[in-house]
């Protein structure tokens, strides 16, 4: 029986290990504003989108322990010596990860454009990214036009054409 | 995209590559399944057809609403539940809990299978299979990615939540199957084993629960699915 009776400390212990989190409206839709964010990047820079018209931005969400994001490196690497002298960014964004692994990852990658970690994945849930790999595009205007869900691994022709019209 | 392709794109996930990314939560629905069966196998007054039948098919139903919905980012409630699944993450892993402490205790406290049984088999099953799909970070396959794109365009949402439904019973379905058959493979195991087993299921289960409120679960997918890719 003081099992039981100590099962109500367990929990109220429990509940001060946590602790609720804000709720982050997600605010991405297709044709309009992508939503704007601010994030600290691996070199110690910070890199902003606040919906103003710039330059086109090509932005992946990945994770290390993902297969599917390690297999689509070699594409975003290719579309970025492809289009980097255009006006365009690349950026990378670390989800659902510890921080060590996902820097550890771009490290390991050599990954030739910005990357940075999403703290408690704020900026995907304002785009509504549940799972790695998800590459989103905004064109000059900074609208949203588009999402892709998935490995981009074999999809060069797709990819490049989307960048285009971003351009 | 047919109906069918999406069953079979679930449902062939779990026995493909993919399983990689599936073992964040496999690995926990086989021992839930077999941790339930053993918990409720002394009660004489429990049909053995519903015993074995009844929670894999109410897990599936629970996972795969949810899964839809998770997978709707042009309705309401998908952009909803997205914008809070943190928190939804905490409540699950609470959840998550209670299961692990009943198996635990329903061991010593007989008294609990006798007058929960109901529930456990039902109203159990259901929430799990709703919080399974809140902690479990969807792998994109190729099938899965297709409803997503169908899923995003707000004139096409609706086919999206209903393709993903049916991806998600999929899903469902091969981990009922393959539960039912670990069921079956361990009925002959000696009686004294089985408390051991029932202690190790809740104790799987303690750990991800605590893995889910703590925030850890990230570590598990990083470390654990990491050493695989």
């Amino acid at each position: 029986m003081n099992s039981l009776k100590a099962l109500p400390f367990a929990i109220l212990l429990l509940a001060t290990m946590t602790g609720c989190e804000e709720s982050i409206e997600m605010q991405a839709s297709i044709g309009e504003p992508a939503p704007s964010f601010t994030l600290l990047l691996t070199d110690g820079e910070t890199m902003q989108l606040d919906g103003q018209p710039g330059n086109a931005k090509a932005i992946t969400f990945m994770s290390s322990w993902c297969p599917c994001s390690n297999e689509s490196i070699p594409l975003l690497k290719k579309m970025h010596a492809r289009f980097k002298d255009q006006n365009i960014d690349f950026l990378m964004i670390g989800i659902q990860d510890p921080e060590s692994k996902f820097k550890q990852f771009v490290v390991d990658y050599e990954l030739p454009f910005p990357a940075g970690y999403d703290e408690e994945n704020k900026i995907a849930r304002t785009y509504g990214i549940n799972s790695p790999p998800t590459t989103v595009f905004v064109d000059r205007s900074g609208t949203l036009r588009r999402i892709y869900y998935g490995n981009i691994k074999d999809m060069e022709g797709d990819v490049f054409g989307w960048v285009e019209e971003i351009l | 995209m047919a109906w069918a392709t999406a069953l079979w794109g679930g449902f062939s996930s779990f026995f493909s590559i993919w399983q990689v990314c599936i073992l964040q939560i496999s690995p926990f629905f086989m021992v839930y399944i077999l941790g339930l069966y053993l918990t409720t196998e002394e009660d004489s007054r429990i049909n053995a057809g519903v015993r074995l039948l009844l929670p894999p098919a109410l897990y599936t139903l629970g996972f795969s609403v949810i899964y839809a919905l998770l997978s709707s980012r042009s309705l309401d409630v998908g952009r909803l539940l997205i914008s809070n699944i943190n928190n939804l993450r905490i409540a699950a892993g609470f959840f998550i809990g209670l299961i692990s402490l009943h198996f635990v205790l329903a061991a010593r406290f007989r008294i609990m299978n006798r007058r929960l049984w109901p529930i456990t088999l039902t109203l159990g099953p259901l929430l799990l299979g709703i919080s399974f799909a809140f902690i479990y970070s969807p792998c994109v396959t190729p099938t899965y990615a297709k409803i997503l794109q169908i899923s995003v365009a707000s004139d096409t949402a609706m086919q999206g939540a209903r393709l993903a439904l049916i991806y998600g019973m999929g899903m469902g379905l091969s981990f009922s199957v393959v539960g039912l058959a670990l069921i079956l493979a361990t009925r002959a195991m000696s009686a004294s084993y089985k408390p051991l087993v029932r202690y190790f299921s809740g104790a799987v289960l303690g750990v991800l629960a605590l893995m889910n409120i703590t925030g850890v679960m990230v570590y598990y997918k990083a470390f654990f699915l990491g050493l695989l890719v």
